[in-house]
């Protein structure tokens, strides 16, 4: 009995291309080469992607320099201090991009523009962000005086400049390169990445302030100090997670190629709005002491991580909708082309073949995962 | 599932993007929170004047705040202050700036001078401050005081803990062209420094 289904009546791909169907069902014979989709970017896309590429460019240098040259004294004053943080960020660093590209379903993101993400939150989010910030702080304890600026400039300034300054890369990368931005689950991964940066880069300067503000007595123990507070205690709900929720909203209009329905724009917009909310309710002098902290970063930490689990779902049942359709292309049983929309599964896939094929098998896998992502960003939602 | 699939199935395709929305977007982002807000805060009045004889509130730690009371003439530089961390007054050509510390150990007054000869270098690598001075303010609390020498003026830095050690108000007051009246005048404003039993807590 055949398993086959007839053609869908339109392209699943933008090429139309599909794997060339397989002799059996097992999925790892053959030695045919499938085309990855969507291989050039559009004629249309390509000036405004240079664009993209020269304004994040600028962006990241100017944002370099300006926190360098802010920062720099306090570097050249306390060089020891200056290399406990980085030392201690670069770890935490390193361990948060792995995870962060971890997490992303079925397969990871691009390399290149993940590390892309993390320096537009390392350099140019957040140089843009401690110029208007200084800005929007100032205005407000001008407009309503030292007391109210102290309590409440953070909680009205930090969420919308560093939400949509760091939301302003996902955007440039998405427009970059279309593919790496798909949809929600590339957005909340961008997003994330993006925070990640931003998240180094604040925890830098808030352990070079703090040496000044415990009076220079003991730099170190204030460095090691701040950084315990902001990487161990609130590291899981900040910066990243909140820019992983605006960033989703990010990958909701771009898998609408920035023309949204009403109910889609409304879904961005409430996406974004839940991460200036959060990152508000963060900087808020509410719940202060560290018991209000904690609920604080958990908050900001579950939200992201409902945001995460809608997306992730939602992606992967299309991913093995996708599979299936190209298993019955290809005549392979529907549950050997599902079980590669996880990595687990591929795995196992590839473990049933002997030695010397694996390498043509895996490559296949990954043609036939490319193809299905592809077509997968194709579906509405 | 396979209702499911049939839908999937007849689904349109999108056509090409238009990307330069997203990127004006972007840019038109960058230029507002930036540009903007420069240009708010700039239209906004810098300074308001300090109520001569009042007590302004520094900080407060441990159960004792600290303050300060000015003579005529001061202002506050309302942008760059933030109540419990730093205050920018200004009288003239002198710049007082007045930062609450907080050690993360308890730290005397020599430890903080030695902490403030590095702090003065972060803005300025060639700042110096000469050989403290005790120093005791109006309300009996001990501190140092001596010179500073920043980007070629010449003033005043002072320091005073507070009486248990948990934090400290530290002092600098420089400026362009300023006679010796004038330090005199922001010396008279440290010296009326005071720490009292804070009545409504710690912070």
């Amino acid at each position: 009995m055949s398993h086959a289904r007839p053609e869908p009546d339109v392209p699943s791909t933008a090429s139309g291309q599909v794997p060339t169907p397989r002799q059996s069902g097992q999925g790892h014979e053959g030695t045919e080469h499938l085309t990855a989709p969507h291989a050039e970017p559009h004629r249309a896309q390509r000036l405004p992607a240079l664009f993209a590429t020269l304004g994040l460019a600028l962006l990241c240098l100017g944002g370099f320099v300006f926190t360098l040259t802010n920062f720099f004294g306090a570097m050249w004053v306390f060089p020891t201090e200056t290399l406990a943080a980085a030392v201690v960020l670069a770890v935490a660093g390193v361990f948060g991009f792995w995870v962060l590209r971890r997490i992303r379903p079925v397969r990871p993101p691009s390399f290149t523009f993940s590390l892309l993400a993390v320096l537009w939150g390392l350099t140019g989010a957040i140089g843009l962000s401690l110029f208007s910030n200084t800005q929007l702080m100032s205005a407000w304890s001008r407009l309503g005086g030292v007391e109210f600026g102290s309590a409440w400039g953070a909680a009205l300034t930090a969420p919308l400049n560093e939400e949509l300054l760091k939301t302003a890369g996902v955007v440039l990368i998405a427009v970059m390169a279309a593919r790496v931005v798909r949809g929600p689950v590339d957005g909340f991964v961008m997003g994330a990445l993006v925070g990640l940066g931003f998240q180094l880069a604040e925890d830098f300067t808030y352990a070079l302030n703090s040496i000044m503000m415990q009076g220079a007595t003991d730099g170190v123990a204030s460095v090691l100090q701040t950084l315990f507070l902001r990487v161990g205690l609130t590291g899981l709900g900040s910066h990243w997670a909140m820019s992983a929720i605006a960033g989703t909203a990010v990958g909701l209009l771009a898998a609408s190629a920035w023309r949204p329905s009403p109910g889609r724009a409304t879904g961005a917009l409430l996406l974004f709005l839940l991460a200036i909310g959060v990152h508000w309710l963060f900087d808020a002098p509410l719940l202060e002491g560290i018991l209000g902290v904690l609920f604080k970063t958990l908050v900001v930490f579950l939200s992201a991580l409902a945001v995460y689990f809608v997306a992730r779902h939602a992606h992967r049942r299309r991913v093995r909708e996708s599979l299936a359709e190209q298993g019955e292309e290809l005549g392979m049983l529907r549950s050997a082309a599902v079980t590669l929309a996880s990595r687990h599964g591929r795995h196992r896939e590839l473990g049933r073949v002997a030695a010397p094929e694996r390498p043509a098998v895996r490559e296949r896998q990954d043609r036939m995962v490319a193809a299905a992502e592809e077509r997968a960003s194709e579906y509405r939602v | 599932m396979v209702n499911e699939s049939t839908e999937l199935r007849h689904a349109r395709s999108r056509g090409p993007r238009s990307n330069w929305v997203p990127l004006g977007a972007t840019a038109a982002v960058v230029v507002l929170l930036t540009g903007g807000w420069a240009l708010v805060n700039a239209a906004l009045p810098s300074s308001e004047a300090v109520e001569p004889g009042q007590a302004v509130t520094l900080g407060s730690s441990e159960g004792y705040g600290a303050s300060v009371t000015f003579d005529e003439g001061w202002e506050l530089d309302t942008g760059s202050s933030t109540l419990g961390q730093q205050l920018r007054f200004v009288k003239g050509p002198v710049n007082l700036h007045m930062s609450v510390v907080e050690p993360s150990e308890r730290a005397d007054a020599s430890e903080l001078w030695d902490g403030m000869r590095e702090t003065v270098r972060v803005s300025d690598s060639s700042a110096t401050l000469g050989e403290p001075q005790p120093i005791t303010s109006d309300g009996g609390a001990q501190g140092l005081t001596g010179d500073l020498h920043i980007q070629e003026h010449t003033g005043v830095a002072t320091v005073f803990p507070s009486p248990n050690g948990g934090f400290a108000v530290e002092t600098q007051a420089v400026g362009t062209d300023v006679s010796m009246a004038d330090l005199a005048d922001a010396e008279r404003t440290v010296q009326s420094i005071r720490f009292d039993r804070d009545t409504e807590g710690t912070s």
